[in-house]
């Protein structure tokens, strides 16, 4: 009985050890191996902070970074154009928080999400990037504690031992979660090293076919939801938003009505919510040999198509004006 | 469903020895048909289509133990014996080889068959082996005649079911037909420690490790040439998740069949100390080394014909033992690469007793422990590769042939090993010679802690050996032993906090001997 006890014993101590421990050393504390994602975000929030007048910000994941260009957009449209793409491991839920920050009333935001994104299950086990739980534990800790306390428990309990001890030690050791883009970006916040000679003769990433363009939706995503959200505080906010496709790679495991569908389905969303939707699946459809290194990221000459394509599409829906409240 | 899983800790297990003691012992077939009824819950819940096929394995297995029980004696048995283990080798070879005799002979014949892409059927080489070796010893007249019952229980108890032990017939059956087997808080907590010491190597020990190993064999599989020290780092970080991951199974596998005062056999015993490789293998896998050794070494002779044919005997049990771990000719070429370290060890030994000299100085035994671990490294490196041009590149980098290399970003570790690898002539490679998202920072730390460990800290049945872990005696028990008091269940619960937290986090990863 005794030795039960102990165990029962131990069990609660090493729960109030950990909970001491990430509350008071790892929670909010930023560690050196995130530098480079906190790097870059920080980097687009100053450009969309410093940028004068009304701007017109591209939102999404990496389809976004690698994919737009908001430095030729801006030169095609006149009007200040900033990438505002991040990851997809960070979830729709925290790319749509930075876009929140980043829109003033008079701004436009081009959704670009990527189609998995709205497939995003929530702060649940079955979604919670490492790169995610990383990064806001250690550098937003103003973002956490916007979540309810039951998606914060999720998040500081998935915090891994190595973050842990990198947080006691100050372990300046790079991570592989910790994507430092700093040297390669423009005045726009573009990426630049996506070029067509440094692309990777092999990337698996880039023939490797999204489960939901081939299976559909699961039964209650989370993404449609933070998206509709997104866009009522936009509403509110003053904030145009217009949507488009995210640019993909062409893969033989699509069906063609598995596709339409999806299509059908987003445009539907988009429609009850009164957000006009531009250009379809098919425009922003590439060949895999356009793509970088993954199914979303392309190289630069298919960067400046897929642009000059967007801004064709985006200048009538821009001209029109935007309902007042 | 996965030991290391909350589906499995949290309610199939306490719902098993729940229903197991509350029926009472007088009613031993009950409680025997809980048992299986729980163990076939466990099996169906990876596949339940998959439960047909054990339940007829367990059938026609009983069945010929049947005949040859009715006819002993007479010559009949040889032929139900031989029709039983065709059986059981078909059935195997259907599930775990068809497809890859039909992908060897399409590429030797230019032949274009389409594999069946069968899905292994989880435990299919543990339940076949151990009612192989049933019907082995019901032919040499060394088994009892056991109810169905007590035969399918036996077959299907979840604790071995899946990877093992590969437990004999005498050593359990007699254990759970006692009509007094009672609930015993001793065997309970001594059962749950072992348990737990086997879900924290599992899960804080080898799973971590396993980032290291994957992302320096995928490297390579994908054609990458690695530097020197990616290679060794890549495969002693697998060494040990194996390691950790076996040990692991098999503490929880004991464990669990513990908490029903079941004792299993010894199934690993701190291989990496072994002197010889002949001794690595009485310390790896032993009940796997057991089933070889008695129902296929033995049978083809073993040493009673002379040095040749004692050799041939060895390769022969090594290429069986090789292919049994996979199908696939990596696998085959990992059991002759041991096949070949037997027979050296054999002539060296020979040669040495020539010689009339006995080497038992510290010396050697420190210098043939570290021989032993380098050769059981390379054939790891055939284990886990996918390809023999992955091997091969593997073990070109660790013997230098692409250099005295160390990757730029070595100095992460913060163990000076960038300057110490200079002053011995390595040279840095530059990002595009390393492996993008190989973190250095805290892994080298964890490998050299994990090395330790398996060379310096004794295993948890010497640890536990006042309580009797397993069936046998313990040898070189621990100096200081765990005790079932306060401060052995402060010790042991302590980390428990981070094994919920992996049960809160990313799915159970099965453990490496789910796949052969």
């Amino acid at each position: 009985m005794k030795f039960i006890t102990g165990i029962l014993l131990g069990l609660l101590l090493g729960v109030a050890a950990e909970g001491i421990l990430v509350g008071a050393a790892i929670r909010g504390r930023p560690i050196p191996s995130t530098d480079g994602l906190a790097a870059g975000f920080a980097y687009k929030q100053h450009l969309a902070d410093t940028t004068q007048g009304p701007k017109i910000l591209f939102v999404g994941g990496s389809s976004v970074d690698l994919g737009i260009s908001a430095k030729q957009a801006t030169q095609e449209l006149g009007i200040p154009c900033i990438n505002y793409g991040f990851m997809v491991p960070m979830g729709l839920d925290y790319i749509l928080h930075l876009a929140r920050k980043a829109a003033k009333p008079g701004d436009t935001v081009v959704l670009v999400i990527e189609y998995n994104l709205y497939d995003w299950p929530g702060h649940s086990t079955a979604w919670l990037d490492p790169m995610y739980v990383r990064y806001v534990s250690s550098q937003d800790d103003g973002y956490l504690r916007t979540l309810p306390l039951s998606d914060q428990g999720q998040v500081l309990s998935h915090i891994s031992d190595i973050q842990i001890l990198d947080a006691l030690f100050r372990s300046s050791a790079k991570n592989a979660l910790d994507v430092d883009s700093s040297g390669f970006r423009n005045a726009f916040g573009d990426r630049t090293d996506n070029t067509r000679k440094a692309r990777p003769l092999e990337a698996t990433w880039r023939s490797r076919p999204l489960q939901i363009l081939k299976d559909g939706y699961s039964a209650h995503p989370k993404g449609f939801p933070a998206v509709r959200d997104f866009c009522e505080w936009a509403k509110v906010h003053r904030v145009r938003v217009i949507a488009t496709f995210p640019n993909i790679a062409s893969n033989q495991a699509y069906k063609p009505e598995m596709l339409a569908q999806t299509e059908r389905r987003l445009r539907d969303f988009y429609q009850t919510l009164d957000v006009p939707v531009v250009g379809s699946m098919e425009q922003a459809t590439f060949p895999q040999s356009d793509c970088y290194d993954t199914l979303y990221h392309l190289v630069d000459d298919a960067v400046s198509k897929r642009t000059i394509a967007l801004v064709d599409l985006l200048k009538p829906a821009l001209k029109t004006e935007q309902q007042p409240e | 469903m996965i030991f290391s899983s909350w589906q499995f800790t949290l309610i199939f297990l306490p719902l098993a020895l729940l229903g197991f003691f509350v029926i009472p012992a007088r009613h031993d077939t009950a409680r025997k048909l809980w048992l299986t009824a729980a163990s076939l819950v466990f099996y169906g819940y990876w596949k339940v289509e998959y439960l047909s096929l054990i339940g007829f394995s367990v059938v026609i297995n009983y069945g010929v133990a049947e005949a040859m029980f009715r006819w002993h004696g007479r010559p009949a048995t040889r032929w139900i014996l031989t029709g039983g283990v065709a059986v059981n080798l078909l059935l195997l070879g259907y599930f775990k080889y068809a497809d890859f005799l039909i992908r060897t002979v399409n590429a030797v014949s230019g032949w274009e068959v389409s594999p069946l892409n069968l899905i292994l059927p989880l435990a299919i080489s543990f339940f076949t082996f151990t009612q192989i070796a049933y019907l082995g010893d019901v032919y040499r007249e060394q088994a009892r005649h056991y109810s169905f019952l007590d035969y399918s229980l036996f077959v299907v108890l979840f604790p071995h079911l899946i990877a093992g032990p590969i437990v004999r017939h005498w050593e359990i059956i007699p254990q759970y037909s006692q009509k007094t087997l009672r609930f015993s808080a001793a065997d309970f907590s001594t059962g749950l420690s072992i348990f737990l010491i086997g879900i924290y190597k599992k899960l804080l020990l080898a799973d971590p490790v396993s980032g290291v190993a994957n992302t320096v064999f995928d490297a390579a599989h994908r054609g990458i040439t690695l530097t020197w020290f990616d290679a060794w780092f890549g495969t002693v970080a697998y060494a040990m998740q194996i390691y950790f991951d076996f040990s692991g199974y098999s503490d929880m596998a004991i464990g669990l069949a513990r908490m029903f005062s079941i004792k299993f056999p010894c199934n690993f015993n701190s291989p990496y100390k072994a002197e010889s490789i002949a001794d690595f293998w009485k310390r790896w896998h032993i009940t796997l080394t057991r089933f070889f050794r008695e129902y296929l070494y033995f049978p083809l002779g073993g040493n009673r014909r002379g040095l040749i044919r004692q050799n041939f005997n060895i390769l022969l049990t090594m290429l069986a033992s090789g292919l049994w771990h996979g199908a696939g000719w990596t696998f085959v070429a990992w059991g002759a690469l041991h096949g070949i370290y037997l027979v050296i060890q054999n002539l060296w030994r020979v040669g040495l007793d020539r010689l009339g000299w006995r080497p038992v100085h510290w010396t050697y035994r420190i210098a043939a422990t570290g021989l032993t671990f380098l050769a059981v490294l390379a054939g790891w490196v055939l284990f886990r590769a996918n390809s023999f041009g992955q091997a091969r590149s593997i073990l070109a980098s660790m013997v230098g042939f692409h250099g005295f290399t160390v990757p730029y970003n070595i100095g992460e570790a913060r163990l000076g090993l960038g300057k110490l690898f200079s002053s011995l002539g390595a040279t840095l490679a530059p990002p595009p010679d390393c492996i993008e998202g190989l973190s250095y920072g805290w892994s080298i730390h964890g490998v050299a802690l994990l090395l330790l460990i398996v060379w310096f800290v004794p295993n948890t049945q010497q640890l536990l050996a006042s309580l009797s872990p397993i069936l046998e005696e313990v040898r070189q028990p621990a100096r200081r032993q765990f005790r079932l008091n306060l401060a052995g269940g402060l010790l042991l619960g302590l980390p428990a906090v981070m094994v919920i937290r992996s049960f809160m986090g990313s799915q159970a990863s099965p453990f490496l001997y789910f796949n052969f």
